[in-house]
């Protein structure tokens, strides 16, 4: 492999916010570039 | 005279062949970073999706083997309403694979996270608190997810 610019397509992950205080349910979509080397 | 060229010449090929061994996996590459739009959806009793924060993304991931690797991760995002602004930092694993065209990943991450707003959160949650009271919450939060990526 070579270095090189990736698109992360979309990205999903689950997280309550914040754990310990009050724990609603949370999802997060990200989508962006990245670099790997 | 002979003897001397012939044990040359083997020296030289030895050479040679050292000269071509592959180089170490010090070349594979192995750090990876990224930076993204992120967008948040919160249940509040209304469902997903009933409410939105938009904001950024950062992430650095440094490869142990070719399929495991830390990663640390940090999100900014806010909401208009009610002036919700969160900041998220964690820290933990990593796993991918190459198929095809993709990447894909799974990662486990456990970490911090901050809350601020202006009347938003009740005990439950629910909106509102009095017009202008802030309330600031921080606590412990962990993220479980995965993505595919381009290769």
């Amino acid at each position: 492999m070579t270095p090189k610019i990736y698109w992360r397509l979309l990205q999903w992950d689950i997280q309550p916010m914040p754990w310990g205080r009050h724990t609603p349910d949370y999802v997060n979509f990200s989508s962006g570039i990245g670099y790997r080397f | 005279m002979k003897n001397y060229c012939i044990a040359v010449l083997l020296v030289l090929m030895a050479g040679f062949c050292f000269g071509q061994a592959p180089k170490s996996s010090l070349n594979v590459p192995t750090t990876d970073v990224y930076v993204g739009y992120i967008t948040t959806s919160p249940d509040y009793g209304g469902g997903f999706f009933s409410y939105r924060f938009n904001g950024f993304e950062g992430a650095f991931s440094k490869g142990l083997t070719p399929h495991i690797a830390l990663i640390a991760s940090g999100t900014f995002s806010f909401g208009t309403n009610y002036s919700v602004k969160q900041f998220t930092g964690t820290v933990g694993g990593k796993y991918s694979f190459t198929t095809g065209r993709f990447r894909p990943y799974g990662t486990a991450q456990i970490g911090y996270a901050h809350q601020s707003s202006d009347g938003m959160y009740a005990g439950d949650h629910h909106p509102p608190l009095a017009p202008g009271t802030t309330d600031i919450e921080d606590g412990l939060t962990y993220r479980i997810g995965e993505a595919p990526t381009c290769r």
